[in-house]
């Protein structure tokens, strides 16, 4: 029921405040300019203010730049929806804060829950918001260090080094109790108009169709530029550790390919789901472990007779042909360890006699 | 009294337990990352934070070693093997094959300045000097990959450095266990086990 009050009002919101369309703000938001005028100048061009009370400093500037902000989340909004102690221009020199829990009630409730002091537009520049899932490790992380530096993070061990000052992995990977990580492959490079990875459409990346997707590219002489990093899927603001995220094994282990990851393509809309086989088989990616022969190999291996079927048994043994000339070192190693030492033992009478001799 | 003879110098002998407990422990941990599910001596992390720590040892331990047998000009008399080297080895490969069953006397006698026969000279030159160098640098490429990204890109990527690494990990895990057999085949059967320990053989 919440919700739908929250849509209603979200639905109003452009009516309410048609009087002021953003193109108004934008006459002085704007410009540049509006940086380089002395506070007297820009006082000139509000109303004296009453409201004496002074907010944090946060990320946003007077200054906004409207294709920027056309191209964020909040880029279909209106000034007013969120500024909503302004009903008319000039408006007055101080105004209120802007009250982020409207829209995002969850988001502000298990933020709360979190301890943090920071008010959302101190880590967040609301005017240049992104969705979440385009988002970059580096770009995500960069609010939590404005406070928590690499000093701090130095001084909470190995996971922390590694992972974030490495800036492949979003602090929110393993800080978001409720949500899920994944690999997120973000796939730079332009695509001749209506070309789809996600050809047969129904939401899911096949490595057949990733492949095409690459080739096709290549063919029309893209440079693609392809990086992956460890996101989450879902931000909790709470900030609380995932158990399974403690477990190291939940990333370093097979296990990560039993996880879809995300692909984010340049010109396709939303992120895809992708056959978890692509990391292996386009991007040599093999979580440590993933490439190892077991058991199972061999069996597969002895049992196929028919000859085309076993060259593509071999095929499916990849890098796993190490783990075979490593077993194979080792085997000799102790066979031939063994063999001396029986040898060495059958012949230790004899071996006396000649040396008493 | 008759001096005895110190056939391996006190800082060798500090390097060679140092590399001696690490790589054990390289092998237990760097298997045990490897083969997740099937073993379960240390967890990941500790696996990881012993493999970093003994792998900079080694590293250290390696230096340490290096330049002694380059600034004591040893080098090219104990390690580096020469043609009449490779000449020699199946002298030596008949006797540990063959003629030590038959109680025969080793052919060679260690000295300070020669102390390893023709087999042992080619085995350690290639595993202290070429294969050990090559596993450190793999090592430390995959200890933080993203500061050593050009390298790595420059070698063929992350699974080419990381299949080295594996190879030569089983390489010198084989060596290992041959070598603690090998090492019991002396005068006595802890005669070079007390060598390395005490620097000379009764």
């Amino acid at each position: 029921m919440r919700s739908f009050f929250i849509f209603l009002f979200l639905l109003c919101l452009p009516v309410l405040t048609s009087a002021l369309e953003k193109e108004v703000c934008f006459e002085c938001h704007g410009k540049p300019e509006i940086l380089s005028m002395s506070p007297e100048e820009r006082s000139q061009m509000v109303t004296p203010s009453e409201k004496k009370q002074e907010w944090p400093q946060g990320l946003s500037s007077l200054y906004i730049d409207p294709e920027r902000f056309a191209s964020s989340s909040h880029g279909g909004f209106n000034c007013l929806d969120c500024h909503n102690d302004i009903s008319d221009v000039p408006h007055p020199q101080k105004l209120g804060r802007v009250d982020c829990s409207l829209c995002h009630k969850e988001v502000a409730e298990a933020y709360e829950s979190s301890g943090h002091p920071a008010l959302c537009y101190q880590c967040h520049d609301p005017h240049y918001v992104k969705p979440t899932l385009q988002v970059q490790a580096k770009i995500r992380n960069s609010p939590c260090l404005n406070c928590h530096e690499k000093k701090e993070l130095l001084s909470k061990g190995y996971p922390h080094c590694k992972h974030i000052l490495g800036e492949k992995v979003s602090c929110t990977a393993c800080h978001n109790a409720e949500g899920e990580s994944r690999i997120f492959l973000f796939v730079k490079g332009q695509t001749a108009e209506g070309e789809k990875a996600d050809i047969n459409g129904d939401g899911s990346v096949s490595y057949e169709e990733f492949k095409s997707y690459l080739s096709k590219l290549k063919k029309e002489g893209t440079k693609v530029k392809i990086e992956a990093e460890l996101l989450p899927l879902n931000v909790s603001h709470s900030y609380g550790v995932r158990e399974e995220a403690k477990d190291c094994l939940s990333c370093h282990s097979p296990r990560l390919l039993t996880k879809r990851p995300i692909l984010i393509l340049s010109d396709e809309g939303s992120p895809l789901e992708a056959d978890p086989s692509i990391l292996t088989r386009i991007f040599n990616f093999y979580p440590i472990g993933s490439d190892r022969f077991t058991l199972l190999n061999l069996k597969e291996l002895i049992s196929e007779k028919k000859p085309e079927e076993f060259e593509s048994v071999l095929f499916k043994i990849g890098w796993r042909w190490l783990d075979i000339l490593g077993y194979i070192f080792l085997i000799g190693a102790i066979l031939f360890v063994g063999l001396h030492g029986i040898l060495r033992i059958l012949t230790l009478k004899w071996r006396k006699k000649h040396e008493e001799e | 009294m008759k001096k005895r003879e110190i056939l391996h110098p006190l800082v060798i002998r500090i390097c060679h337990w140092v590399h001696a407990v690490c790589i054990v422990l390289l092998i237990f941990t760097g298997f045990q990352m490897r083969f997740t599910e099937a073993l379960k001596m240390f967890s990941f992390e500790v696996s990881v934070k012993v493999h970093n720590f003994c792998g900079f040892l080694v590293l250290f331990s390696f230096f340490i070693l290096g330049a002694y047998y380059v600034l004591t000009g040893k080098f090219k008399k104990v390690y580096l093997p020469r043609s009449e080297d490779l000449k020699k080895v199946p002298i030596y490969a008949n006797y540990y094959f063959i003629r030590y069953f038959f109680g025969e006397p080793h052919p060679f006698t260690p000295k300070p300045d020669d102390k390893f026969n023709s087999l042992q000279k080619i085995t350690y030159f290639m595993l202290m000097f070429l294969l050990l160098p090559l596993q450190i640098l793999t090592g430390l490429f995959l200890w933080d990959p993203l500061t050593f990204k050009e390298v790595i890109n420059f070698f063929g990527g992350i699974k080419v450095i990381a299949a080295v690494h594996l190879l030569l990990a089983y390489t010198f895990t084989a060596f290992v266990i041959a070598h603690i057999y090998l090492a019991t085949l002396g005068h006595t059967f802890f005669s070079h086990f007390k060598a390395m320990i005490l620097g000379y053989e009764d």
